[in-house]
């Protein structure tokens, strides 16, 4: 599991994942999601690369979620490959962090 | 089409055995030519299962420590998943699978392994054993993994 974090201006941040977000994965990421979400508002989380994720890593981006918007912030995901996008819309996550599949949509989402 | 012997290991209840189960299954898959929307399945499964297992089991039987065998089996259409553990009972073909149906402010994090178990396989079924748990997990090959959601 590997991230980036990119100041993508307008006071929005990005998160760039990739590789599997397992159990493994989401130990891993976990303290660097967190961080992200306590010195940042607007986050988007680019999931296109991430070819895996399960519940450990939903826990992840729930926290990290629950953390900017107890602050007026927000978070949206943008463009999960389709198995992941069955896990997250099945979960349920999708009625509380929008996943949504092109840039625009993701700052004006981020930002609204 | 003939049955394919069961494919079985037996790996650490911990979290490494659980990232090593998941490689194992990956490679069973790959050699019994699975379609990758149901590995993915599989993988969901096995990991939401395995999890609870190092999280929930305590220690292994008899002092033994904890462990978790992996089964699969291949027979035409039908695909099975065997999890078979050493720690306490736990019947969690009765634990309750809860999608998030809340505003984010009221939602805990966790809690949703039963939920994606039951989106992605077919039937779970549970044998609680002297020695431990064993668990069924049912998947059809062909279907659409995630088409038949028992939540």
């Amino acid at each position: 599991m590997e991230w980036k974090v990119v100041d993508a201006g307008n006071g929005i941040t990005l998160v760039e994942l990739s590789g599997r977000m397992d159990v493994a994965g989401a130990l891993l990421v976990d303290p660097a999601f967190a961080e992200v979400a306590r010195d940042n508002t607007s986050v988007i989380v680019d999931l296109a690369k991430v070819d895996f994720l399960a519940s450990l890593g939903i826990r992840t981006l729930v926290s990290a979620c629950k953390t900017l918007r107890a602050k007026n912030g927000g978070m949206v995901l943008l463009t999960p490959q389709p198995n992941v996008e069955q896990v997250l819309r099945s979960s349920g996550i999708d009625t509380i962090i929008p996943i949504v599949m092109t840039r625009e949509e993701a700052e004006a989402g981020v930002l609204a | 089409m003939s049955a394919t012997q069961p494919h079985r290991a037996q790996f650490p209840g911990t979290i490494d055995g659980a990232v090593t189960a998941s490689s194992w299954l990956h490679g069973v898959a790959e050699r019994e030519a699975l379609p990758g929307k149901l590995v993915f399945a599989l993988e969901v499964c096995l990991e939401e299962l395995f999890t609870n297992v190092v999280r929930h089991g305590g220690r292994g039987r008899d002092a033994a420590p904890l462990s978790v065998d992996v089964g699969l089996s291949v027979e035409g259409n039908d695909v099975a998943m065997y999890i078979e553990d050493n720690g306490k009972s736990f019947d969690v073909s009765q634990a309750p699978a809860r999608p998030i149906r809340r505003p984010l402010e009221e939602v805990m994090p966790g809690g949703l392994g039963m939920q994606l178990i039951r989106s992605f396989s077919k039937e779970l079924l549970y044998e609680s054993r002297p020695d431990g748990n064993r668990v069924i997990l049912k998947f059809l090959r062909q279907e659409q993994a995630g088409s038949t959601a028992g939540a």
